[in-house]
This record gives structure tokens, sequence and C-alpha cells, in this order.
């Protein structure tokens, strides 16, 4: 019986999302029979599907670090002051530490997945580069996650 | 034998020493008494009368006599006090000669009937008279009344005379005797008074009443008067106010006046013109008027307690009541009127203040003036000694609170303006209204920037609001107009006498203007003001203009800390900026190279090693060819950073190389953007085709990437299922035919302020920062700088009404100045 191991994406950029989960498919197909991904491209759906994705549970949630507000439109939501302070230069960071304050998510684990220099991002942060081999943020997925491979 | 004069014989020498022995041991003038009652005596008499001529402007004759001393055996009850110049006593006066009547019942003696009355109830036989001149030719006569001695004999009348011709000297030794004793004891009890620094302010206070009310009573005494008052002024406390300090006052029920003020009254008018005083009789103050006002011009006195009626309530005469006689004499200190020390009606004889007692009472007012202006001087040091120390104090408070504020990003100057306010107040309890107006540049005027003291408070919210709103226009008549022109410290003491009003506050008095400056610059000034008369002290002045110069240097601080704060921000915000831009080159420039490696490892990690598909490669090409935009962008910014020059390499541009150049832009660009967006890139070649007639000079790269630029925006900012153009066109500019390239699409609105901002380094709408997750405003920044250097414009038109936003290139047509 496959057992599904979830892992929420949190990129706005479509090419790169579509390459990471293709990428890992590949990478980690033998130690995790069923991978599922879902995508949020945009900060503010991560905050409106926050509820919904916490009740739905995740084994992992990757965030990329510079992520828009919203898609734009015409009838664009506002932002809340904190990201109106701090614009989309750290809103993953915002995102993860949403996931890690709330009981609900605290304990899935989650990697900062960026191709900034870590040095200028907040320290005990658990950051993986972004980079053309995808081989390292397959590694950490399997430290943190345990394979399914022999789940009944 | 009446009226007529025997030749002067000797006054037995017994007599004449006892007269001179008593005088001597007399220490007050009732002591005149005892004179009159030795002259009785000696000449066998019951009754010895000092008359002197009333004083006024009339001859001799038509005046009358008052009894100036008396003495009767067993005291007889008060009797007449007065007589005309017809009787004997006056015409021993008119004649020079003395004058007498032994059988008085069978005479007319030109008395009253109340007198012949009098005389008769005490069987009076004879009288004798002599003439004297007292005080300097003051004219009077001696009176003696025998009752069973029988008549006057020549050798009488001869030491009667005798008697008279040494009375002046005798009552001259009299009054400068109790003179020189109260002068002295006055000057013992002052310099016995302690000092206000010598002991704390209520002891100072009950030892001062204690020497005011000694004094009253030695003067009182001394002058046998029946009620002595002394008024003083407290310069610190109540300026031009005269309290009542001590007093004797005996006629109960009758309210004493508790204070004067200048010119009010008859000590009034002594404080006022620094005079003493002197009426000879109060209850005949208007038949006296003329002359008294002959004395005293513009002197006025209304009766406030009916002084006749106290008297006879108090002396309760058998008949007249002796003249009520005033004197009163300024207390003067260092040229100020501080007081009055005042002197009236007198219980036994003499019932008239002569010069030499006005004198002496000068002279003991003169001690008091002295002592009192020490006491006023030393307790003004000490008052002024505080208020310095809480003045000191409040500047280094003052200075800890602007400390304070100019360590603030924004620093409050109002904050510190009120606090100055406050200190001025503190450190002088005169001012009752102050302020802090600013020049206000705009509109040339001078405004209420802050306010202290509660009458700017008072009314309603409309009236305070108006009040504190008024604004002075710096070419104007206020008074702060004034000092902001001249730039020096105004002092009013008296606004009645200046050209400067109340400016709010009608009942104003006195102000103080300093200006507000430092250096060559005035920023405004600071204004005090008060309401009582007088003007402010000294130390009012020096606090206002040290106040002044202190907040000059304030608020050329705080403009200066601004001027660092805006400096400061500037610079952080271009390190910000620069900050953001090198973190977003290296995101944008890592991304496309990280997400094509990503695709390509993605094919070749797969287990089939499937071929990549067009889609897949146009992918790559699109984000290797961002890459190149973020690098060459990355080469101009550094370029822009270093204030140089763009170099452009002039090549005339073709139609066909302009329609591939938008075509695979265009191509690149939609293959960036997510496919569920529905965002449309089209090119519109057609209205390229004008290049085929107008000769078009660019740098191809450079144009590339402009237009890169506008695509890559166009991209991020435009709303989905909408489309973005590509085109072309002439239009003119500044008369000139100019090519351009446009990129129109529609997303956020621009509007018309906007615009101009967009073009800025580090600018970047509100909403097109919320909708990418990349960018640092230097896109079109540098897009602006690339048209610069082709000697062309970026021109952004604001949404118009169908929604559309156009971002256009424009080239001079023609050949390139460069190229000439």
């Amino acid at each position: 019986m496959n057992h599904e191991t979830r892992i929420l994406l949190v990129e706005d950029d479509h090419l790169q999302a579509q390459a990471i989960q293709s990428g890992l498919r590949n990478l980690l197909q033998r130690e995790y029979s069923h991978l599922v991904f879902e995508t949020l491209a945009t900060e503010s759906d991560f905050y409106d599907k926050f509820d919904e994705n916490a009740e739905k549970g995740f084994d992992l949630v990757i965030i990329d670090v510079m992520l828009r507000w919203a898609n734009p439109s015409p009838q664009m939501k506002e932002p809340p002051p904190d990201v109106v302070e701090g614009g989309f230069f750290r809103a993953g960071i915002r995102c993860m530490h949403k996931l890690q304050s709330d009981p609900r998510t605290s304990s899935i684990p989650n990697i900062v997945c960026t191709v900034l220099d870590d040095s200028r991002l907040p320290a005990g942060i658990d950051i993986v580069p972004k980079g053309g081999d995808l081989a390292p943020l397959a590694d950490r997925i399997r430290q943190l996650l345990p394979t399914t491979l022999f789940r009944p | 034998m009446e009226g007529v004069s025997h030749p002067p014989g000797m006054l037995a020498d017994d007599h004449l020493s006892r007269l001179f022995e008593v005088a001597e041991q007399q220490d007050k003038l009732s002591g005149i008494r005892e004179i009159l009652r030795v002259i009785a005596e000696s000449l066998d008499s019951e009754g010895c009368i000092l008359w002197e001529v009333m004083p006024g402007k009339e001859p001799l004759e038509k005046r009358e006599l008052f009894v100036l001393a008396e003495y009767f055996r067993g005291n007889w009850p008060r009797g007449g006090q007065h007589l005309a110049m017809s009787s004997r006593t006056g015409a021993a006066i008119l004649l020079g000669q003395p004058q007498w009547a032994n059988d008085i019942a069978s005479i007319n003696m030109g008395l009253p009937e109340a007198a012949r009355a009098y005389m008769e109830a005490r069987t009076v036989r004879a009288v004798c008279s002599a003439p004297l001149n007292l005080r300097g030719g003051a004219a009077a006569a001696i009176s003696l009344y025998r009752t069973s001695a029988g008549p006057f004999r020549p050798e009488d009348i001869e030491r009667l005379e005798q008697a008279a011709s040494r009375i002046p000297y005798l009552y001259n030794s009299l009054v400068n005797h109790v003179g020189l004793d109260l002068l002295e004891s006055v000057t013992k009890l002052t310099r016995a008074s302690p000092l206000p620094e010598e002991s704390g302010e209520q002891a100072v206070r009950a030892s001062l009443h204690d020497t005011l009310s000694r004094i009253v009573d030695l003067v009182a005494a001394t002058f046998n008067a029946l009620e002595c008052s002394i008024y003083l002024e407290d310069p610190l406390a109540q300026p031009f106010l005269y309290r009542l300090e001590a007093t004797k006052w005996p006629w109960v029920g009758h309210q004493q006046p508790k204070s004067y003020s200048k010119g009010r009254g008859l000590a009034g008018y002594c404080i006022d013109c620094q005079v003493p005083v002197r009426i000879f009789d109060l209850g005949r103050y208007q038949e006296d008027l003329a002359f008294i006002k002959s004395q005293y011009p513009d002197i006025q006195w209304t009766d406030p307690i009916d002084l006749k009626k106290a008297a006879k309530e108090f002396l309760k005469p058998v008949g007249e009541l002796p003249p009520l006689s005033f004197m009163c004499a300024p207390i003067i200190g260092e040229s100020r009127s501080l007081g009055v020390l005042r002197c009236c009606v007198t219980r036994t004889g003499p019932h008239y203040f002569d010069d030499r007692q006005v004198r002496f009472l000068c002279m003991v007012a003169e001690r008091i003036g002295e002592w009192w202006s020490n006491h006023i001087r030393i307790k003004a040091a000490a008052f002024e000694n505080r208020r310095w120390r809480t003045f000191v104090e409040g500047v280094s408070r003052l200075n800890g609170l602007v400390h304070g504020e100019l360590r603030k990003r924004e620093p409050s100057e109002q904050r510190i303006f009120e606090h100055a306010l406050r200190i001025s107040a503190e450190a002088n309890p005169q001012a009752e209204v102050l302020s802090v107006r600013l020049y206000d540049e705009n509109t040339k005027e001078l405004y209420v920037a802050a306010t202290h003291g509660s009458r700017w408070e008072q009314g309603g919210p409309r009236e305070i609001a108006e009040r504190k709103g008024l604004r002075y226009p710096v070419t104007g008549g206020s008074a702060g107009a004034h000092v902001f022109r001249t730039g020096e410290l105004l002092i009013e003491p008296d606004t009645e006498q200046s050209g400067f009003k109340g400016e709010g506050f009608p009942d104003v008095k006195a102000l103080i203007v300093a200006p507000i400056s430092s250096g060559e610059k005035t920023f405004g000034v600071l204004d005090v003001r008060a309401f009582e008369p007088g003007g402010l002290p000294r130390y009012a002045e020096i606090f206002t203009d040290l106040l002044a110069r202190q907040l000059g240097l304030y608020h050329s601080l705080a403009l200066t800390v601004q001027e660092l704060n805006r400096a400061q921000n500037e610079i952080r915000s271009s390190l910000d900026v620069q900050q953001r831009v090198y973190e977003d080159f290296q995101h944008q420039m890592k991304t496309p190279v990280v997400t094509a490696h990503q695709l390509v490892q993605a094919a070749v990690s797969s287990f089939n090693l499937k071929r990549l598909t067009l889609g897949e490669l146009s992918a790559l090409r699109g984000v290797c060819r961002k890459a190149e935009r973020v690098a060459a962008n990355m080469g101009l910014f550094a370029a822009l950073a270093r204030e140089e020059a763009i170099k452009v390499n002039w090549k005339i541009l073709r139609y066909e190389q302009i329609v591939q150049t938008l075509s695979d832009s265009i191509e690149d660009h939609a293959e960036m953007v997510p496919a569920d967006w529905d965002l449309r890139f089209t090119t519109d070649a057609e209205s390229l085709r004008v290049l085929e007639t107008t000769p078009v000079y660019t740098d191809p790269a450079l144009m590339e990437q402009a237009v890169g630029n506008l695509l890559d925006n166009a991209g991020k900012y435009s709303y989905p299922r909408t489309t973005v153009t590509a085109k072309g066109g002439v239009t003119r500019r500044n008369y000139e035919i100019c090519f351009y390239i446009a990129v129109i699409n529609r997303g956020f609105e621009i509007s018309v302020s906007e615009r101009n901002n967009l073009t800025k380094r580090g600018y970047r709408g509100t909403k097109a920062t919320f909708s990418t997750g990349e960018g640092a405003g230097i896109g079109l920044w540098i897009v602006d700088r690339i048209m610069r250097a082709h000697d062309g414009w970026l021109e952004i038109l604001p949404t118009n009404e169908r929604g559309f936003n156009e971002f256009r290139l424009l080239f001079r047509s023609g050949i390139p100045k460069d190229l000439q």
C-alpha cells in the first residue's frame, strides 16, 4: 500500500516550482513511494490557506525567502503592517515563523530554500542553498522525514 | 489799672531756677504743662494757658487764638479752645504788651458767652496775658488766671513778662530734647532689628512688626499723638501698595484704612509728592482749604471716619475740641517712596504739631526709610538669588530635556519651548503671559508656537483659539515684529506710555520681548508680559534675554540635527536601497541560472532521460536571457553608481532588427509568466515600419536592455488575462520628430503625480512592491539613464481612461550629435 508524503512548497517562481517538484520526485522516488506536492506562490495565499493546510497536515514545508505578497490584480488584498514594513525580502521567514508559532504546525519540519547568502538571514534557520543540483535538498528531506518504503 | 504795663523787674532767682529745673526734667512734649504749672504757681495763679494764633493767610487781627497748651490746678475740665483776637490775650499779641484785667466780672473781656460762663463757674477773677514769639516768630501769648490771690500787681506782670520771654527757649529745648531722644531710640530699634538673611522669614516678619510697633509707640508718646501709623510698601510682594504695618488707633468702632495707594488722601499725597504734610486742624479742613491748598496744591482729602465725631467720643470734651492736628512724613529709600509715617490729634497740649516736630518726624521717617530700604534690598537680593537659582536649575533641566529631544529622530521643539516658558514663569512670578513666537517664512509672520500662563486659557474654546491663532506680520507694529526686525531686546515697563499694546491682552502693563536668534539669523521672539504696574524686575530682563539666546541655540541645534538626521536618513536609505539592490541582483542573477540548471538536471536525471520539449527550451532561453539582462543591469548600476557615463555604441536601427528584437523579447517574457495568469504578449510590427522612412540611431544592446526592463515590469505588474503590447511609432517632442518604442499594458494605475517618481532610483509604487518577489526600483531608473545616454527620453504616460499604461522610449531621429 502506497503512503503519501505530503510536501508544501512555497515558491513564487513557477519555473522553479516545477523544476523542484520534478527534481525531488526523481531523487526521492525510492525512499518515498508517493510524494504529493502542493504549491503556494504568494505570501497572502500562505496566510489565506493556513488554517486549511494546518488541518490538512503536511509532512514537510519548503519555503523560498523572497516571495511576493499577491499576484497583481485590481482587487489586490491590502498587506498587513509587518508585510508593509518588511516587504517581500523576508516574506518566507515570516511564513516560517507563522508555522513555528502555531501549535498545529509547529512540529512540521520546514526547510528554507534560497539563493540568498545565508549570512544575511536570521540565525537558527534550517537553510538549504537553492542550486541547480537538488541533491542537497533531497538529502536534507531524507534526514527530516522517515522513509515510507517499508511502511505497511 | 487794666491795660497798662509796668517797668520790667527781675523774676525771683528761685522761681527761675525752678522753671529751668522742671523744664529739663521733661522727656515728652506734654511736659509743657509742667512748665506752665511752675509759672502759674510762681505767680499765685490757678491756671495758665499758652495761646497761639492760628496759622492762616489773613492778617493777625482777623484770625483766632487756639490753646497750644494749658495748666489748671485740680484738673479743671476742658473748656473753650479758641479766643478772638479782640480778647485781652489777643490785644497783648497785637499790641506787643502785657494786658491784664483784675476784675473780669465787671469788664468786657471779649470772651464768648460759653467762655465767660466757664470762667465764672471757676470763679476766675483776674487775667493777665503777656505776648511772646514762639518758634521763630509765631504769634503767641501766655495767660495767667487767678481765682483768689487778688489782682495782678505790676511786679506780677513784670515776672510774667520775664517768664514769657523764656518760654520759646524752654519750649524749643523741650522739643529738641524729646526729638533727639526719639531719634536715638528709633535708631537703636532699627539697628537691633534682625536682617532677613539672619533668621527665618516668620521670625523676621514678627521682628519687623515688633520694631515698627515700638516706633509707633515712641512717636505717639513723644508727640503726644492719639493716632500714629506706619504704612510701608513691599515692592517685591506688591509694588505701589502701601500697607498698614503698625498703628496706634484710638478710634474704636471706626475702620482704619489698611492700605494706601499713591496720591490718595493726605498720606497718599505725601507718598506721591515725597513731601511732609501738616494740617493745623482736620476739624477745620474745609474752612482752611484755601490756605491748605496754597501749601499743598491739588491735595484732596475726604474725612473717611468723621474725625470730629471720633475725637469727641474719645476725648469727651466739656466744650470745644482742641485742634485735630495732623502731620505725616514720607518714608523714602533710594529715592523711592517706600511708605509714610503719620500722626494725628494730640491727647494734651501742645495741640499743634509745629515745624520742628514735623522735621523730627521726617528724620524718624528717614531712619525708617534707611532701615526698610536696607531690609528690602537684602530681601530683594535673597529673592533675586532664589530666582537665579530657580532659573539656573530650570535651564539645567531644560538642557537635559533638549539633550534628550535632540537624540530623538524627530526632536519636539514644542516641548522645549513649553519647558522654557515654564522656567521663565517659575523664575519670574510677575510674568503672567509668556509665549514663543516663531517666524513663518511663507507668510512673513510671527505665529504663536508655544504659550504659558493661565490667562492664555481664559474664555471659551473659540476665544482661546483666536488668541493663540493671532499672527503678526514682521513688517507690522507689534512688539514681536519690532524685536524681530531690530534683533534687540525690548523692555517696556509701562505699555500705556509706549506704542506697544497688549496683543490679545488689553490689560498688559509691562512687557519684555527678546529675539530668539543664533548668529545672524533670527527665528522668532520670546515674549513675556506682566499685568502689575511697575514693570518686570531687572533680573526678568536678563532671564528673558538669556533664555531667548538659549532657545536660539537650541533651535539652531535642532535645525542642524534635523539636517543631519535627514542626511543620515538619506544615506541610510541609500544604503538600504543599495543593499536591497545587491540582494535582489543576487536573487535575480542566481534564480535564472538555478532554474536553468534545475530544468536541465530534472531532464537528465529522469529515468527515461527524456528530450527537452520546445516549451522547456523556450523557458531555458527565457531564463538565460533574464540572467543576461540582470547581469547587464548590474553592470549599468555599478557604472552609474560610480557616476560613469553610459557609452553608446551607435548603430542605425533597421526595421527587421527591431521587429526581431521585440519578438524575441516578447517570446522570452511570455515564458516567464505562469500560464494560469493568461497574460498575452504581442508585437505590433506594422507600427514599426516608420523606421523604413525615418533613420534612427541607437545602441542595440542598450535598447534591447531598455525594452527588456520595460517588458519585465509589464510581466510583473500586468493584471492577469490582459495583453502586453510592444509597438513603435513617430511622435514629436519639443518640436522634434522622434521615433518611439512603446510597451503598453494594463496593470496598477499610474497617476500623474506618481509618474515622475517612477524613474527615481529605488522608488517602487506601493502596489508594485507587493505584487512581485523581486526588484529594487532600479529597472526604470536604468532605462531612464539609457535613454538620456541616447539623448532621448523615457516617457511615461499616466493610466488612460481605458486603463492602459504606456512606457515610451523616445529616440531622436537623424544622426546623433556624437556622429556628426
